[in-house]
């Protein structure tokens, strides 16, 4: 017996219901974070196959699936770049670094202004204004409490004003 | 939701990296599917027993307390967490450090079924000396990097090999007419299928392509142990004939 004959009909009709429309999102979400886009499409597929083996834990309602597959996906793009930081045999302080970073943004002075966020706040900015979630549901994917994700992105979007503010 | 009206957050938004990123729908439709599949590829290159990362997503309990004490310098003391990919939960294991030899021969499956006339004493050490001397080589060849994998990894190999050595006695005894000692490899190739480091490692589709060589080997199908022995890169005396039997795979493939 296959893996795929293991789910019923209906259940991996569902499965291909809620994730196919996730890919594209998805790649993006590894585009944004991580170069070269081969490396990208390398976690997207990296995602999938998790998602797939997962998929009895898949959950119930779409906004469930949507942040449950992006915490996967997370977690995918912290063990490639621990793959590269092994590889690379670099110390833990350049591997904190480069696990918070972003991929540049096309305008400099953006790129400038979420650099001087801290790691976490800058991935929550990303995960809400590039990755399209709520405050809360961005939070919560980075491990945080709804009032924390709240404050910590007032705090960065009023800091980002001040900087971005001083460049227009 | 993002507030349209922040001019602030609006040029954030248009200086997303991924907004020139483009794809066709053709190439996920591929990809999705290939998501699905079996890997026997995948297998393959975990048979070399260095995949550096695995792939596999089983429960994430928390380490076994007897993982949790560290007694030798190979081990890292960073467990794996297998929901975020990676093999399981075990512990990863420097497999440069100078007693790592020792540490994988320590963690032999005492239970794990051997063709008889094995010495256990020299399979685990030549296990333990294959695994290193390929870590040495691979960091050898990109410029002295560290090697890792974790302890379910090491423990797959050993499975590994003896998996090997039962096609390897099943293929002898067949040639041989000893239908006693091809019976008993016969049922270790199928008892192999539920082995805990194989089935915690399948990547997907692994087990069904094992249950494949087992039912040929329950069958007398010379053809398809032959394919195990060729898939599973048994070489040598009684191993595989060098006749390419990948017919024989794509045929079986479930």
């Amino acid at each position: 017996m296959t893996a795929v004959t293991e789910l019923s009909v209906d259940e991996a009709t569902a499965f291909d219901d809620v994730i196919r429309p996730l890919m594209k999102p998805l790649l993006a979400y590894f585009a944004r974070r991580i170069t070269p886009t081969e490396d990208a499409a390398d976690c997207l597929s990296e995602t999938l196959v998790v998602l797939w083996r997962r998929r009895e834990v898949l959950p119930a309602s779409e906004e469930d699936v949507r942040r449950w597959a992006y915490g996967i996906a997370k977690g995918v793009l912290a063990n490639m770049r621990r793959g590269r930081m092994r590889h690379q045999a670099l110390a833990g302080r350049l591997r904190d670094e480069v696990s918070a970073s972003v991929v540049a943004p096309v305008d400099t002075d953006v790129a400038e202004a979420l650099n001087q966020l801290g790691a976490k706040d800058r991935e929550l900015v990303a995960l809400i204004v590039w990755d399209g979630f709520g405050v809360a549901e961005a939070g919560a994917i980075l491990g945080l409490k709804p009032d924390a994700s709240r404050s910590r992105y007032s705090r960065a979007r009023a800091r980002l004003r001040v900087t971005l503010g001083d460049r227009q | 939701m993002l507030d349209d009206f922040d001019p602030v957050l609006t040029r954030i938004r248009d200086a997303d990296p991924a907004s020139r990123l483009s794809v066709d729908d053709a190439t996920l439709t591929r990809l999705f599917a290939d998501s699905k599949r079996p890997r026997p590829a995948r297998h393959r290159k975990l048979i070399l027993g260095i995949g550096l990362i695995g792939v596999l997503a089983v429960g994430a309990a928390a380490p076994a307390a007897a993982d949790v004490l560290r007694a030798f310098l190979a081990q890292t003391g960073t467990f794996g967490n297998a929901i975020h990919s990676e093999e399981d939960n075990s512990e990863w294991i420097d497999l440069l450090a100078p007693d790592a030899r020792e540490y994988i021969a320590s963690i032999y499956p005492d239970d794990l079924p051997m063709p008889p006339g094995t010495d256990v004493a020299t399979f685990r050490l030549l296990v333990a000396d294959k695994i290193i001397a390929a870590a040495r080589a691979t960091s050898q060849q990109e410029g002295g990097v560290g090697i890792q994998q974790q302890r379910t990894g090491l423990q797959r190999s050993f499975e590994q090999t003896a998996y090997g050595e039962w096609i390897r006695t099943w293929l002898v005894a067949d040639k041989a007419g000893d239908v006693a000692t091809r019976g008993a490899a016969a049922a270790a190739l199928q008892d192999a299928c539920s082995w805990p480091a194989f089935v915690a490692t399948d990547g997907g589709g692994v087990i069904a392509q094992m249950q494949t060589f087992a039912d040929a080997a329950g069958d007398v199908d010379r053809d398809g142990v032959q394919a195990a022995a060729q898939y599973n890169l048994v070489d040598g005396a009684g191993g595989w004939d060098g006749i390419d039997r990948n017919w024989w795979i794509t045929e079986h493939t479930p």
